[in-house]
């Protein structure tokens, strides 16, 4: 296995997980060590769709979606293991908790830790930080059905 | 947001999205200012745009090397522009129309980077305002504009005839 620390920018990101436009949340991932961590960026602008729906009069990041990005920082860590570029992720358990708001002109800094892969199923643990500041946090279980599914008693 | 007056100049500090379009009127999808950190009524400007993947024009422009087409960094130094005499009182919320943009490109933005923007006020009468503004990536100057903006509602009020416009705005104005 490959263990040395590289980058990512957007058009690399999508070699490696599947998730498009409108539904890639991250921009840039500065430090990936493949099967161990990831940690990158996500910026928030005034100009993403679901800004002005949420709320009218407050903008703010939805929870649903910093979880979403949160996974995905934690799928690069996975994806970009060798054997595994593109394969499809299924979350299976997130446990979110939100500490502050995060909003338009943010930068979302995130930082996934693997705790465990075996057989198509990961543990893992994701930061995100607003300047420095602790604003979420994730703990996650996602499967890799394509490997799962090996691993699956046959039945009849 | 904070406001400020002193001796009569007017300071906004802390803009967020929410208050910026207050000031001006373009809306999701071409909102291009994120936030203000501070703006002098008639005089200048100073905030940034964050760029994310998650814009409709990043898959577009272009599918293998997604980057911030010209036309979207002419905008964003324009609505940073705006917000220094869209605060001026009276002109809080009123519409604008280009008249001359002069914009030069000397860096590719791609998505992840935060485009800080400086706009100064030249000068400002009878609705129009002349000035320029600048982008900078990581302090490095990476596109900047020449600008005539006008306020059409401002202008309006000093011409001797507008039946040319009014005509133009199918006769509202003269029934």
């Amino acid at each position: 296995m490959n263990n040395k620390a590289f980058s990512l920018d957007a058009v690399e990101l999508l070699r490696y997980q599947p998730n498009r436009y409108p539904f890639l949340l991250i921009d840039r991932v500065l430090e990936v060590v493949p099967g161990r961590y990831a940690k990158g960026y996500k910026n928030i602008t005034n100009n993403e769709w679901y800004i002005p729906a949420h709320f009218p009069g407050d903008p703010n990041m939805p929870g649903c979606l910093q979880v979403e990005a949160m996974a995905q920082m934690l799928t690069v860590a996975i994806l970009t293991t060798e054997g595994m570029e593109g394969k499809i992720v299924h979350g299976y358990k997130h446990a979110g908790t939100f500490h502050q708001e995060v909003r338009p002109g943010d930068r979302l800094d995130m930082y996934a830790e693997i705790l465990s892969f075996k057989r198509g199923l990961c543990r893992g643990q994701v930061k995100g930080y607003v300047e420095e500041k602790l604003a979420c946090e994730l703990e996650s279980t996602i499967i890799i059905p394509d490997v799962f599914s090996q691993f699956k008693p046959k039945t009849k | 947001m904070l406001k400020v007056e002193n001796e009569g100049s007017i300071t906004y500090k802390k803009m967020d999205a929410f208050e910026i379009q207050k000031f001006q009127q373009n809306r999701y999808p071409l909102l291009f200012i994120d936030y203000v950190e501070e703006a002098i009524a008639g005089r200048k400007a100073r905030g940034y745009k964050n760029f994310s993947y998650n814009e409709w024009f990043f898959p577009a422009h272009f599918e293998d090397e997604p980057n911030v087409p010209g036309f979207v960094q002419m905008e964003a130094l324009t609505q940073m522009f705006l917000m220094s005499f869209l605060t001026i009182p009276g002109n809080e919320g009123k519409k604008t129309a280009f008249i001359k943009a002069v914009t030069d490109f000397r860096e590719k933005i791609i998505p992840g980077d935060r485009l800080d923007i400086l706009s100064e006020l030249d000068s400002y009468k009878r609705g129009v305002a002349k000035g320029k503004s600048v982008g900078y990536l990581n302090g490095r100057i990476a596109c900047k504009a020449d600008l005539v903006i006008v306020i059409p509602d401002v202008l309006r009020t000093f011409r001797p005839d507008d039946r040319m416009i009014e005509s133009r705005s199918g006769g509202v104005l003269q029934n």
